[in-house]
């Protein structure tokens, strides 16, 4: 009776097993390094330093705590502030690169692309020596001082400047160029034209920036550690509690305020993402610009002005690293160089290429296979959107609340994964897992792009699933894939958040080693540190863009063939 | 016989008849969520016939293909293919071979590669898969390509690498979604012939869905009709075309009149003011027609200019004149019928001894024996 009851399923084959298999292995890594550690945290937040149940009494004595609720006002407002000007900007570079006729369009693309290549605190450190009590151009902050929400602000909007324009630069290659014949045919004005049209055209890449935005600057630690001054924000809240107060509580009931806004920020971008795909068409016709000298100019100038202040900001880190005694004497040394401060030094640095190399070749075979068996073998049941929805998560988890979970639970005495903790290889699960999510969503992009009728094929031809993916899928996607390895490594030279909790004497790591430079007030070796993480982001993308054009052209004589 | 006499295990069912169908497809029904995309569909095949399956777009025809190659599930019903029951084996457990509408050849191997996918695992030896594919190659005139990359190939070329690509491992059925589509009309007059001269030659059963009517009609042994899911009629294109078993059919295949019939006394059957003779006309099935619901329907061609002896004639006048190169087709408007445009096909030289100009009186008969009666539910 039950059987007849049951609808019956298509037989699973070898590989049917296999991918199901696998399917469930990644429900296991995301088990491990996602979910238990976050139910750790959450409910850490509601126990007693005595690991009792108390319920949601540490979320009253935090918001009964008027220093704490400051700072969680402070968050939001230093947040909404800066999101808004960088949408701004980047809208408008954006719209320089892909709306106007202005000339050196990719370099100034490449340029605007500088700010990822640094850890967030470089900016910080930067605007300090332009702005701060000892700044070059001090007089203009008319008496106010750099430390605090200024310098919060004007950090984040550099560094998070360019993850807004990648998106604001395809929201507005899409447009359709009908539509503006359309408002030409009848006569529209171009302001018009542009009010009814292009920001039309575009809302869903403002919203999906914006919210991008502002779960980066919300949740980042590295710029209000180091600018912030007395001004306290959620994520330097965490980092005192745990760190400096030995409050583990309290700093899992800071993080779980943390957590909630970026999550609900980060549904609402996934169904305004999921609205734009069904706005698109495959017959729109792409948008080629005409010269206009105003705005050509005006594009023009705006450019270059936003350009000389990257230069500016990545120049004063790159100058104040190399001069004896800021602002007193500007003689060269490299001795900031030298890093032989406490707990310190070159070997961090070392630690840092240490740990994104491994974070590369361990997180770009593990997110592109996992994409693969989202996207393509054919296993029923909810396995694959499952798999998807875990991958996707890591986007709203600030990596500060990453970090401190895995305290909870891998320092756990009953895990029997205890033995990594305070190793590289725990800091490797963990920046693996922070920075997933994008990773996830080139590999699944690029594999859309791949005929869907492949899989198909090959059953049909017995061959297995595998070998199709060795032998088509895995070398057709190799473009995707270098980009993958490339994002992962410098990523993981450049974060802060994510590892903070999880160093240990041996394994500190270079963007941490400039935050406790920073802290011993050494802020010019704090630069050099940063500096140090730039120059190795630089050079491994320059090797990038030339493994992949010899792999490319020694590999992939098919895609030139015409 | 009692209830228990019939419940016979399948091993008990299974003949060895030699005329038994090659494939067996069952009431066959797919649901995705809310809407049905087959509904109850049943039909058989023989080993070598070529079969197309047509229909508009969106009646279900891919979901159907997917369905026997084990790419979708069916919500019900049963697939039998060589006797066995393959409804619930997985695509790589059946046998078959399949060319899709984007062809899915593998960019990144060459030609040659791309026609021994298949054949590396069956434990042949290298010389003897190379021996193989360009054998295969050869079967399309494609030799001289084999180094080449899909992307170096014209569509039509491209079209019969997947070809076969698909019939390297001899498959006992090829599967083809819409393979021609894609293609300009020239080659795809061409590869019709080129298609239909392999299948015969290599006598493999194959199942093509094509939304052109032309294509199923010139290349099928049979064609399986589709509307909305639901099998509309199963037969020969001269079957389908001669005798459709149903509007959908007769509308759908090559151009038709209807003329919706309301009474019917002595042979006859009322439409409008005009009293049919329906005594020779053909019908669907074999029970007298009767009710509000029948439905005559009677091909351009079939239609005649009215003679002497005619018994029926319908008075009309010209709308309006296509000419279509070989032959002309004349729109009239009858207004004693309850359908009150008629469109008749009149060759070139019979245009010559007419007054074809807008308006003009036209008589015109419509011979018993060349009505045929439908239900029109
Ligand atoms: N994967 C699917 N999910 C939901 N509906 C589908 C899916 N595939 C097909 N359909 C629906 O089933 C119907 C039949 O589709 P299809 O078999 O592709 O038609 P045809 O090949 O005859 O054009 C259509 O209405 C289509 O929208
Ligand atoms: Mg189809």
């Amino acid at each position: 009776m039950i059987a007849s009851l049951r609808a019956p399923r298509q037989a699973l084959d070898n590989d049917g097993r296999l991918m199901r298999l696998f399917l469930l292995g990644y429900v296991a890594f995301f088990l491990v390094t996602l979910v238990l550690p976050l139910y750790a945290l959450v409910s850490t937040g509601m126990t007693d330093g005595n690991g009792n149940f108390v319920g949601l009494a540490n979320f009253r004595t935090y918001f009964e705590t008027p220093s704490l609720v400051r700072s969680l006002t402070n968050s939001f407002q230093v947040t909404l502030i800066s999101t808004v000007i960088v949408t701004f900007l980047a809208f408008a570079y954006a719209y320089a690169l892909t709306r106007t006729c202005m000339p050196f369009k990719g370099a100034f693309k490449l340029i605007a692309l500088i700010p990822l290549l640094s850890p967030s605190l470089l900016a910080a450190i930067a605007l300090i020596y332009w702005f701060g009590n000892q700044g070059v151009l001090r007089d203009v902050m008319m008496g106010t001082s750099i430390y605090g929400p200024t310098g919060i602000i004007m950090a984040s909007v550099f560094w998070t400047f360019p993850h807004a324009l990648m998106l604001m630069i395809t929201a507005l290659s899409v447009s359709d160029a009908r539509l503006y014949e359309a408002a030409a045919v009848m006569k529209t004005s171009p302001l018009r034209t542009f009010l009814t049209v292009t920001l039309p055209g575009a809302r869903y890449g403002l919203i999906s920036a914006f919210i991008v935005v502002f779960i980066l600057i919300f949740t980042d630690f590295g710029v209000p550690k180091v600018i912030g001054g007395n001004y306290n924000v959620l994520a330097t809240d965490i980092y005192k509690e745990v760190v400096g107060q030995q409050n583990f509580q309290m700093g899992a009931v800071v993080s779980t305020v943390l957590l909630i806004p970026a999550v609900i920020a980060f549904a609402i971008d996934r169904r305004v993402q999921k609205s734009q795909r069904s706005a698109l068409n495959a017959r729109s016709v792409s948008y080629h610009p005409k010269p206009n000298r105003t705005i050509d100019t005006c594009a023009l100038v705006f450019c270059v002005l936003m350009s000389v202040i990257i230069f500016g900001i990545v120049g004063m880190a790159q100058f104040a690293s190399l001069v004896k005694f800021w602002p007193y004497n500007l003689d060269f040394t490299l001795k900031h160089y030298e890093f032989n401060s406490a707990g310190v030094g070159w070997f961090a640095f070392f630690n840092s290429l240490k740990l994104a190399f491994w974070t590369a070749m361990i997180g770009t075979p593990l997110i592109f296979f996992g994409a693969y068996l989202v996207e393509k073998p054919p296993v029923s049941g909810p396995l694959r959107p499952f798999v998807h929805l875990m991958a996707l998560i890591p986007l709203a988890v600030p990596g500060l609340v990453l970090g401190l979970s895995y305290i909870f639970f891998f320092n756990h005495p009953l895990n029997p994964l205890v033995v990594i903790y305070g190793t590289m290889g725990i800091m490797v699960l963990n920046t693996v897992t922070h920075f997933y999510s994008v990773s996830h969503l080139t590999a699944v992009t690029a594999l859309k792009q791949i005929d869907r009728e492949f899989e198909a094929v090959s059953a049909s031809l017995k061959r297995s699933v595998l070998h199709m993916f060795f032998r088509v899928t895995l070398p057709v996607s190799l473009p995707a894939v270098l980009d993958i390895w490339a994002y992962m490594f410098v990523n993981a030279m450049t974060t802060v958040s994510g590892v903070i909790f999880l160093y240990g004497a041996s394994t500190i790591l270079a963007s941490v080693g400039a935050i406790h430079l920073d802290e011993q007030g050494a802020s010019a070796s704090a630069a050099a540190m940063a500096m140090l993480i730039f120059y190795a982001s630089v050079v491994v993308r320059l090797l990038h863009a030339a493994i992949s054009r010899v792999l490319l052209k020694r590999t992939q004589a098919w895609r030139l063939a015409k | 016989m009692t209830i228990h006499d019939t419940k016979l295990t399948p091993a008990e069912t299974c003949t060895t008849d030699p005329r038994s169908p090659y494939l067996g497809v069952k009431n066959l029904t797919k649901k995705f969520d809310e809407s049905t995309a087959l509904d109850d569909v049943s039909f058989d095949i023989s080993k070598g016939e070529f079969i197309c399956f047509l229909g508009p777009s969106g009646c279900g025809k891919t979901t159907l293909l997917r369905c026997i190659a084990g790419l979708e599930t069916q919500t019900a019903g049963q697939i039998i293919q060589s006797e066995k029951d393959i409804s619930w084996l997985p695509p790589s457990a059946r046998d078959f071979g399949i060319v899709f509408q984007s062809y899915a050849l593998f960019p990144n191997l060459t030609v040659g590669d791309n026609v021994a996918y298949g054949l590396v695992n069956t434990g042949a030896k290298r010389r003897e898969i190379a021996e193989k594919v360009d054998g295969l190659l050869k079967l399309v005139n494609l030799s001289a390509h084999k180094s080449k990359y899909p992307a170096q190939l014209s569509g039509g070329e491209q079209q019969r690498i997947a070809l076969v690509r698909a019939l390297a491992t001899s498959p006992g059925l090829l599967l083809l979604d819409e393979p021609l589509s894609a293609l300009d009309a020239q080659v795809r007059e061409h590869l019709r012939r080129e298609v239909r001269a392999l299948q015969k030659r290599l006598d493999v059963t194959t199942i093509m869905v094509t939304h052109d009517q032309d294509e199923a009609l010139t290349m099928a042994d049979r064609i399986v009709v589709m509307n909305a899911g639901k099998l509309e009629q199963i037969g020969t294109p001269r079957e389908i075309y001669e005798e459709p078993a149903t509007p959908f059919v007769a509308r759908f295949i090559g151009e038709t009149n209807v003329i919706p019939l309301a009474e019917f006394e002595h042979g006859h059957a009322r439409s409008g003011r005009c009293w049919l003779d329906i005594s020779q006309a053909k019908s669907a099935d074999e029970t007298a027609p009767s009710g509000t619901d029948v439905i005559a329907v009677i091909r351009p061609e079939d239609v005649l200019i009215a003679q002497k002896d005619c018994l029926n004639t319908v008075q009309t006048d010209i709308l309006d004149v296509e000419f279509l190169g070989d032959h002309l087709t004349v729109h009239v408007h009858a207004p004693a019928l309850d359908s009150d445009r008629l469109s008749v096909r009149i060759s070139k030289q019979q245009a010559l001894t007419l007054d074809l100009s807008a308006g003009t009186r036209l008589p015109l008969c419509l011979p018993s024996q060349a009505l045929r009666l439908l239900n029109a539910t």
